[in-house]
């Protein structure tokens, strides 16, 4: 993940080739419902949608274990709650809930999201040129940084720097500088030549930029957002009235 | 006239001094010219004039005029500048800024604001132009060294300039990559008619290819013209410090006028050659089997996967004391992993590396100013003694020594950073070297380096070989291999595929590298003489065939 | 490109983030595995991320650099964290407030004592902000508020407030939240008249809460007493860090690095 900036790797699925701006309206449909609902019922039902992306996707598999992972420790927070009677064992159900159905969407959206695609969704949404830019730019550049960074380390390994736990508590100071000092240095050197080229291409020029490949809503964009926009009302609205039902049938035979 | 130059002068800001002083020049449409100077010279600074960076970008002061394709520098914005001047930088990382080959070559016409479709032909046009179709999809990051750069010659020209500046674009690249990106540069000015500035700093690889030679110092222009000028006023750019040619030591050596073409002097040079083999000269033996003594480390059956999917396997590997030992190839060879390998920075996945007891490593990373990070160039030596508490009055001796040994004593107090390239390799070197490490490698210290600083290098190496020093020398540059190297390895794509006695092995190495070997060896091997690599050689076989004639008294 | 910053700003911006993302990254890699403490990835980040956008900071001169770089790690965060929604408001937060404060100063970043105490505020409010969502996100029942949660139940109100607003409605979750909090209020202020000493109840009821569970990044279960804590420590952690940094930065001047 380091190396590869972006989660994303090209599948080329539907869910890959939407338009991301489509996709962060799901994000953000699924975050805001997951604060509104209340029900359990409701919270299950609201899980469906980012495990189906992710499905569909075909990222289930890079996500299961991160996904399990989560699942692990809830299941024990639970087991916690439960015997210590903390809060209610069902809010605290609900809530994992909530957490997790906003982890889905967010993990369908980062593995199916190519930076260079993610930065011209941002430019489309009106986002300032000066923004897109530089996040493109930072993302270009974590890989170079991540391998001098190591280079780094080695480089100090070899004058017997040790930048382990035992040479953090030792000497931090010590560490830090030969850490964050030529790291500053290669950035300057490296923000200087940047500069220079940028202006050799033409990034001062007061023109309208253009752009090789455009960005446009297809027929599944439409679509995917229709069926987001579908499940979002439906479930605020049968959410307080039709779904409790379970609360109170977990509450009645449980005491939870 | 493409362009033309007139009583330029400049200063940066805050300097008291001009580092151009009025610089003439005139550069045809389609010519071809290589600039060159060592470093500081202000080859940089012309290179900056042309497309409008200075002064547009660094400020400054600038006296004079420079016109390109008609249009005055000085006056036009940089941005539209870049329509007529096209301009590749030293760093091949650095100069690009987005994700892809394709966004990055339509990054400029896009900045532009060109057409949809133009921008589309352009891309289409600029990489096939390099060859470089296949890597349109490709991520930058995942690109190497000679491909970031034609990728970054391909993004100067989608803006379809009649001229393009390269500012020493090679000195990251090894010989094969350079090669390559010089040839293309040939076809882009044979093919499409470009005019081409190339500023280095080397000039044996490019003065062949070139139409003019330009060659400055001090701010100034000395010479220009022909490239038979790189060997016929070899003694002038050697005043200057800049690289002399191979075929102008080998014909000193052979006590034979340099004052001639390329050409000319190999005629000569081989011509003499031939005559020294007839004569059956004995050369006089260099045995590296001189009482070695035991192996301070073995490599046995070492194998390690580094970058790219490649293998390093190495079978079998030794290194003896007080030697000096070349590693040669390509990038992605696998020669800093196995440098890594030896030092102990990594350990193989299979095999072993075993170590004499308490073997003190130490090593110069290519891009050594990592390694520097104290308040003085005192502190940098004196860092690793401090830290195993060694005695105040110890701690200044050693360092002080060391300073001396390489030249450093004056700059002891000034920050590590505030030096030039060739003082701060050797500081990252002193401070190795007050360690008194009993292997120390050398990772590419060429790179960057100028002539004169090699020149330093080679007698530094020599020194610590006399004090018993093992020194392995990572390069690409078979010329400085061959002035200080003993023994030699040659890897390729992980494999070890030639090691023993350098002499030997310099005789192999194209067949085993692709890389041309130094102009020494493609000679002698023409007239079918052995065991010479350097100039140095040469001499002595010489000497030795005269002393024959005339054997000495005893 | 019109823009607020220069082109060479611009890049020295980008590449501080890369910086940041490294630096941090690696930092709350290594808390991680040391701890399950809630809010211990912040405190390991807090340092060292402060040096260096103290260190980008001074570069850059301008105020809203701060912002500009916590906008673009937020966005990062966006796209590279399953957080997505979590991660930018929180970078925000912290990086307008920091420019506020030297806003408010009536300085730039070039002053060193405005850009350490920019830092630490970025480092506090961050926290504060990333702590306090998961409330807002998650949870529906807060246990454990200590006695402090009458010092800054003004915080709490407004971040209930904000939710209502935000959400346009009263919905279950928000109810549960607030009458769990009356009741410990409750709770808290009886206690003392039984005779429980104070720092006795304010501790066990912290401790409570102390579950430390870390799912994906998220916290689960907070008190408003551990949020402050920590974001205090960030905060004293940030300042710190924007001092080395700071004095790294007036060095590398001197060596001639800096512009």
């Amino acid at each position: 993940m380091l190396r590869r900036v972006g989660l994303s790797l090209d599948e080329g699925t539907v869910i890959h080739r939407l338009d991301p701006r489509v996709k962060l309206f799901a994000v953000v449909a699924v975050s805001v419902l997951s604060v509104l609902l209340s029900s359990l019922a409701s919270i299950l039902l609201l899980l469906a949608l980012p495990v189906a992306v992710l499905v569909a996707a075909r990222c289930l598999g890079r996500a299961s274990i991160l996904l399990l992972l989560f699942l692990a420790f809830s299941a024990a927070g639970m087991v916690v709650v439960y015997v210590t009677g903390i809060m209610s064992t069902l809010e605290f159900a609900k809530f994992f809930g909530r957490v997790f159905s906003v982890v889905c969407i967010g993990l369908a959206f980062s593995y199916s999201t190519s930076p260079s695609r993610f930065a011209k969704a941002l430019e489309k949404l009106r986002f300032p040129r000066s923004v897109v830019f530089t996040l493109t730019l930072t993302l270009r550049f974590i890989p170079v940084f991540m391998d001098e960074a190591r280079d780094l380390m080695d480089s100090l390994k070899v004058r017997g720097v040790d930048l382990g736990l035992k040479g953090i508590l030792t000497s931090p100071r010590m560490v830090f500088r030969a850490l964050v000092i030529p790291l500053m240095i290669r950035l300057t050197k490296t923000a200087d030549d940047l500069a220079s080229a940028l202006e050799a291409r033409g990034v001062g020029a007061p023109v309208k930029r253009t752009s090789l490949h455009e960005l446009r809503f297809s027929r599944a964009d439409v679509l995917f957002a229709a069926l987001v926009l579908f499940s979002f009302v439906s479930l605020f609205l049968l959410d307080s009235s039709y779904f409790s039902w379970l609360d109170v049938a977990l509450f009645w035979r449980f005491m939870i | 006239m493409s362009i033309v130059v007139r009583d330029l002068s400049y200063r940066y800001p805050y300097s008291e001094r001009d580092v151009i002083q009025g610089v003439d020049l005139r550069v045809d449409r389609e010519e071809f010219v290589l600039l060159v100077g060592r470093s500081g010279c202000g080859k940089t600074t012309l290179a900056r004039c042309l497309n409008g960076l200075i002064p547009h970008v660094f400020q400054g002061e600038l006296r004079g005029s420079v016109l390109v394709d008609g249009v005055s520098v000085a006056e036009t914005p940089v941005y539209e500048l870049a329509k007529h001047v096209g301009m590749v930088f030293q760093n091949p990382d650095t100069q690009l800024c987005t994700l892809t080959v394709e966004e990055e070559v339509a990054f400029g016409p896009e900045n532009l604001g060109v057409e949809r479709g133009e921008i589309e032909r352009r891309v289409n046009w600029a990489l096939s132009s390099l060859g470089i179709q296949g890597l349109r999809r490709r991520a930058t990051f995942s690109l190497s060294d000679g491909e970031k750069q034609k990728v970054a010659v391909a993004s100067a020209l989608s803006m379809l300039p009649s001229i393009l500046v390269l500012d020493e674009p090679t000195a990251n690249l090894d010989p094969r990559a350079s090669r390559m990106l010089v040839d293309a540069l040939r076809t882009l000015r044979d093919e499409y008619g470009t005019t081409i500035v190339l500023v280095e700093h080397r000039v044996e690889r490019f003065a062949e290819v070139v139409d003019r030679v330009v060659v400055m110092a001090s701010g100034r222009i000395i010479e220009s013209g022909s490239p038979d000028i790189v060997t016929r006023e070899a003694e002038v750019l050697e005043r200057l410090s800049v690289q002399t040619p191979e075929i102008v030591e080998v014909c000193r050596a052979l006590g034979l006028t340099s004052k001639r073409s390329p050409e000319e002097l190999r005629r000569l040079a081989l011509e003499k050659l031939a005559r020294l083999k007839e004569g059956e000269a004995k050369f006089p033996t260099h045995s590296t089997e001189r009482g070695k003594g035991e192996p301070i480390l073995e490599v046995r059956d070492a194998v390690y996967d580094y970058g790219g999917g490649f293998t390093l396997r190495v079978n079998e590997l030794e290194l003896y004391r007080g030697e000096v030992v070349s590693i040669v190839g390509g990038n992605g060879s696998g020669k800093t992993t196995l440098a890594k390998l030896l030092v102990g920075l990594i350990k193989p996945k299979r095999g072993r590396v075993e170590r004499a007891k308490n073997l003190k490593l130490g090593m110069v990373f290519q891009n050594f100013e990592v390694q520097l990070f104290n308040k003085s160039v005192f502190n940098e030596v004196a860092f690793q003694l401090r830290r195993r508490k060694a005695s105040p009055e110890e701690t200044r001796r050693r360092v002080n020594k060391v300073l001396d040994l390489m030249g450093l004593r004056n700059q002891a107090e000034r920050h590590p950073h505030s030096l030039s390239q060739g003082e701060k390799q050797r500081v990252t070197l002193a401070s190795l070297i007050a360690e008194k490490p009993d292997v120390l490698v050398l990772d590419e210290p060429t790179t960057g380096q100028d002539w004169y600083h090699l020149g330093l290098l080679v007698d530094a190496v020599e020194r610590l070989r006399k004090r018993g020093v093992t020194v392995v020398l990572i390069t690409h540059d078979l010329r400085f291999a061959a002035r200080t190297a003993e023994r030699t390895v040659i890897l390729n794509n992980g494999e070890i595929v030639e090691v023993g006695d350098a002499r030997k092995a310099f005789y192999n190495v194209e067949e085993k590298t692709g890389f041309e070997p130094p102009e020494t060896v493609k000679l002698s091997k023409k007239v079918g003489l052995k065991n010479l690599i350097r100039p140095e050689d040469i001499r002595e076989l010489l000497e030795a065939h005269q002393n024959q004639k005339s054997p000495l008294m005893a | 490109m019109k823009s607020y910053f220069t082109t060479r700003e611009l890049v020295y911006l980008a590449l501080i983030t890369v910086l940041l993302y490294i630096v941090s990254f690696v930092a709350i890699m290594s808390a991680s595995l040391v701890t399950a403490f809630p809010g211990s990835k912040s405190i390991a980040s807090a340092f060292f991320t402060a040096i260096i956008l103290a260190l980008g900071c001074m570069w850059v001169r301008k105020i809203g650099a701060m912002s500009f770089i916590m906008l673009l790690w937020g966005l990062i965060s966006a796209l590279l964290f399953p957080a997505v929604p979590i991660l930018l408001p929180t970078t925000l937060s912290g990086g307008i407030a920091a420019d506020l404060l030297v806003a408010l100063l009536k300085t730039d970043y070039s002053n060193e004592k405005a850009t350490t105490l920019a830092c630490g505020v970025r480092s506090g409010i961050s926290t504060v902000v990333a702590l306090s969502l998961v409330l807002i996100f998650g949870s529906s029942s807060l246990r454990g508020a200590s006695l402090f949660f009458r010092v800054f139940d003004a915080l709490i109100h407004v971040q209930l407030l904000t939710n209502i607003l935000a959400l346009g409605g009263v919905s279950e979750p928000t109810l549960g939240l607030m009458s769990q909090l009356l009741i410990l209020g409750a709770l808290g202020a009886l206690m003392p008249n039984l005779g429980v000493a104070p720092w006795i109840v304010e501790f066990s009821m912290s401790m409570l809460g102390l579950v430390g569970f870390q799912s994906a990044g998220l916290e689960v279960i907070l008190t408003p007493s551990l949020i402050l804590g920590v974001s205090a420590v960030c905060a004293v952690l940030g300042t710190i860090g924007g001092y080395v940094g700071v004095r790294i930065g007036r060095e590398l001047k001197l060596a001639g690095v800096y512009k």
